[in-house]
C-alpha cells in the first residue's frame, strides 16, 4: 500500500510568555492508505498536538520547529490559502470527543449538513449519510436541534458529517469518550466500517485500550512527546514491549484473575518535556539502569513492532533485532 | 392573526419571569402611548395657556399644568417619545457597531484586540455625564449630542460582552469544524459565531437602552439635550424643579414616567437573561 501520511522528525513547541514548551519531539510515523492507527498515552503526552498539527490546527501559539508532514505526496506544512482550505475540507476530517460541542447548538442538523454539501442534492446525500450511521429516522433528525438528540445520536450525526465528503484521513479524538459504554462499540463499528468502505485511513486517539485494540491495525504509544512503541494491534495486546506500554496495559482492569490487584503506574508524566538526553520514562521505569539516562533510545524494530527502549533484550529475554 | 406567535412567545417569556412579562407589557404600553400621543384627545404639548398656570393634578389634568399653563400630560408624553426614541436610535447604532467591533477584536486577537480592548476601557472609564459634557462642547447641545453621548457610554460594555462571548464560541469544536470545512472568516463570524452569542448580546442591549434613557435624561436635565421648545423627560424635570416647592407635580409626572420606563427595561433585560438561560430551558422542556 502507498503511504498516505508521512510524518518526519516533527518537533512542535508552544510559545509561552518567555520560553518554548515542547509538545512533540522528533516524532516520525507513516500511515498507509486505509490504515487505522490508534494512539494511546497519558494526558499531556502530545496526542492532541499530534492530531491537530495534521490539519494545521495548532493555533497561534504552536510552533513547528523541525520536521515535515507529507500527505499524499504534498507538504502539508507549506499549505496556505486555497490549497489549505481544500486540504482541510476534502482530504481530512475530524471527529471530536463531545458531539454536543461539535454541533452548532443554534442550527438544525439539516442546516449543518447543508453547509457541508453545497449541491442541490444535499438532502438526499444527508439522508444517505444518516442511514449509513444507523439514523434512519431522518424525518426526525434533520429538523432537530442538537440538544434534542441523545449523545449517541448526535455523535452518529457528527460522524455522518465528517465522512460525507469522503475524506482520505479521519482523525478521531476520543470519539467515544462522551458516550455510554453500551453504544461505544456500535459507534466504533459503524465508524470503522464506513472508513473501510470509502478507503479512508483513520487515526484514533483514545484512553480506552480495549476499544483501540479491537478496531485498530496498529497502535502507537506516546510518552512525553514521542512514540515509545508502535506495534500491530494483535501483537500489542498480547505483549507490549516498552515498559511504559506494559504498565499502561497492566493498569487496565479486566486482564487479570479475580483476586489480582489492579496495577497502577506510580508518578505522572514529566510536567514539561525535557530535551535533555535520556529516556523520558526512566524516572518511573522499574527496569531503569544507568545507561537509560545517557541518550534517548531510538525506535528500533523488534519483531513486528518498533520500540524505543535500550533494555528490551534484558526485559523480554530476547535480542532486539 | 399575526399577533398569535407574538402572544405565544410572550406567554413563555412571562412564565419564565413574571415580573419581566409584566414589565414588557408596561413598556409596550408606554411606547405606544408616547408614539400615539399626537392622535390622543389631548392638548398639544406646546399650547400655552390651555389651562390655568400651575394647576394641581385633577381628573382632567392628570399631571397638572406647568408655569405657562401647558398640559403636563401632553408634555410628558412628548418628552417620553423623545427620550425613548433617542435612546433606541443610539443603542441600535451602538449595538451594530459594538457587535462588529467585538467580533473583530475576538477574531483578530493579538495587537488589534489589545488596541480595541484598551481603547474601550479608556472610553468606559469616563463617567457618562462627563462624556456628555465633552461631546456637547464639541458638537453643541441637542439631539445629536445626546445620541453621540449614549453611543459612547453604551458601546464599551457591548464590545466587551461580544468580545468575551465570541472568544468562548470561537474556541468550540463546531467553529473549528466549520472552519475546517472551508468557511471564510466573515461567514464564520456571522453564521457560526453571531447566533451563538446572541443571548448575552440581546441582554446587554436591553440594559443599554435603560442606560441610554438615563444618560439622555441626565444630559437634558443639565440643559445639554434637546433644546426648547422640544422637551425630553430630563428637561421637564429641570423645568419642574424650579417650582418644586409650589407645584411638585411638575416633577412627579416626568419622574414617574422615567422610573417606570427604566425599571421596566431593566426587568426585561433580566428576564431575557433568565429566559435564555440554557439550564432553565432544559427544565422547561417536558
Amino acid at each position: 500500500m502507498r503511504d498516505l501520511l508521512n510524518v518526519e522528525s516533527l518537533t512542535i513547541s508552544y510559545r509561552t510568555r518567555d520560553h518554548l514548551v515542547t509538545a512533540l519531539l522528533e516524532v516520525s510515523l507513516t500511515l498507509a492508505q486505509g490504515e487505522i492507527l490508534g494512539i494511546i498515552g497519558e494526558s499531556g503526552c502530545g496526542k492532541s498536538t499530534f492530531s491537530s498539527v495534521i490539519g494545521k490546527l495548532l493555533g497561534p501559539a504552536g510552533v513547528v520547529e523541525n520536521g515535515h508532514i507529507t500527505f499524499g505526496g504534498k507538504d502539508v506544512l507549506s499549505f496556505s490559502g486555497q490549497e489549505l482550505r481544500s486540504y482541510r475540507a476534502n482530504d481530512i476530517a475530524y471527529v471530536f470527543q463531545d458531539p454536543m460541542n461539535t454541533l452548532d447548538p443554534t442550527k438544525t442538523i439539516g442546516a449543518q449538513f447543508r453547509r457541508l454539501i453545497s449541491a442541490s442534492a444535499w438532502r438526499q446525500k444527508a439522508i444517505e449519510a444518516l442511514a449509513h450511521v444507523g439514523l434512519t429516522d431522518w424525518r426526525r433528525v434533520l429538523p432537530s436541534y442538537p440538544h434534542q438528540l441523545s449523545g449517541g445520536m448526535a455523535q452518529r450525526a457528527v460522524i455522518a458529517m465528517a465522512l460525507i465528503r469522503k475524506p482520505r484521513l479521519l482523525i478521531a479524538d476520543e470519539p467515544t469518550a462522551a458516550l455510554d459504554a453500551s453504544i461505544r462499540c456500535s459507534v466504533m463499528d459503524l465508524l470503522t466500517a464506513w472508513c473501510a468502505e470509502i478507503g479512508s485511513a483513520m487515526i484514533i486517539i483514545s484512553h480506552d485500550i480495549p476499544v483501540i485494540s479491537n478496531y485498530c491495525d496498529r497502535i502507537g504509544v506516546m510518552y512525553a512527546g514521542r512514540f515509545v512503541e508502535i506495534a500491530p494491534a494483535e501483537d500489542f495486546i498480547v505483549g507490549p514491549r516498552h515498559p511504559y506500554a506494559m504498565a499502561l496495559l497492566a493498569s487496565e482492569p479486566g486482564q487479570e484473575g479475580e483476586d489480582a490487584v489492579l496495577q497502577s503506574l506510580e508518578g505522572s508524566p514529566p510536567p514539561s518535556i525535557s530535551r535533555a538526553p535520556g529516556c523520558a520514562f526512566a524516572d518511573r521505569c522499574i527496569y531503569r539502569t544507568a545507561p537509560c539516562s545517557a541518550g534517548f533510545p531510538p525506535l528500533v524494530a523488534c519483531g513486528s513492532s518498533k520500540v524505543a527502549c535500550i533494555r528490551l533484550g534484558d526485559i523480554h529475554g530476547e535480542a532486539a533485532s | 392573526m399575526i399577533l398569535q406567535p407574538v402572544i405565544h412567545h410572550w406567554r413563555d417569556f412571562n412564565r419564565a419571569d413574571r415580573l419581566a412579562g409584566t414589565a414588557s407589557v408596561t413598556m409596550m404600553v408606554l411606547i405606544l402611548v408616547a408614539l400615539l400621543a399626537p392622535l390622543l384627545p389631548l392638548d398639544p404639548p406646546d399650547q400655552v395657556a390651555a389651562h390655568p398656570r400651575l394647576s394641581e393634578p385633577s381628573a382632567d389634568l392628570v399631571f397638572g399644568s406647568d408655569n405657562l399653563g401647558r398640559n403636563m400630560l401632553s408634555r410628558v408624553l412628548q418628552g417620553a417619545r423623545i427620550t425613548i426614541l433617542l435612546s433606541a436610535i443610539a443603542v441600535l447604532l451602538a449595538s451594530v457597531a459594538g457587535v462588529a467591533i467585538g467580533l473583530i477584536a475576538a477574531y483578530s486577537g493579538k495587537a488589534l484586540d489589545e488596541i480595541i480592548s484598551r481603547f474601550s476601557d479608556i472610553v468606559f472609564s469616563f463617567p457618562a455625564v462627563l462624556m456628555g459634557l465633552l461631546i456637547t462642547a464639541i458638537v453643541g447641545p441637542g439631539e445629536f449630542a445626546a445620541i453621540c453621548a449614549i453611543i459612547l457610554v453604551t458601546l464599551p460594555p457591548i464590545v466587551r460582552v461580544v468580545r468575551a462571548a465570541a472568544m468562548e464560541v470561537t474556541g468550540t469544536d463546531y467553529v473549528t469544524i466549520a472552519w475546517l470545512s472551508g468557511a471564510s472568516p466573515a461567514r464564520l463570524l456571522l453564521v457560526n459565531v453571531l447566533p451563538n452569542i446572541s443571548v448575552p448580546v440581546v441582554t446587554q442591549v436591553a440594559y443599554s437602552i435603560s442606560i441610554g434613557m438615563l444618560v439622555e435624561s441626565a444630559l437634558s436635565f443639565l440643559g445639554l439635550g434637546p433644546q426648547p421648545p422640544a422637551a425630553s423627560l430630563g428637561s421637564l424635570l429641570r423645568e419642574g424643579s424650579v417650582y418644586i416647592t409650589v407645584a411638585p407635580w411638575l416633577v412627579f409626572g416626568p419622574a414617574i414616567f422615567l422610573v417606570i420606563a427604566i425599571w421596566s427595561t431593566n426587568l426585561i433585560g433580566e428576564g431575557l437573561r433568565v429566559f435564555f438561560d440554557p439550564v432553565r430551558a432544559r427544565c422547561l422542556e417536558e
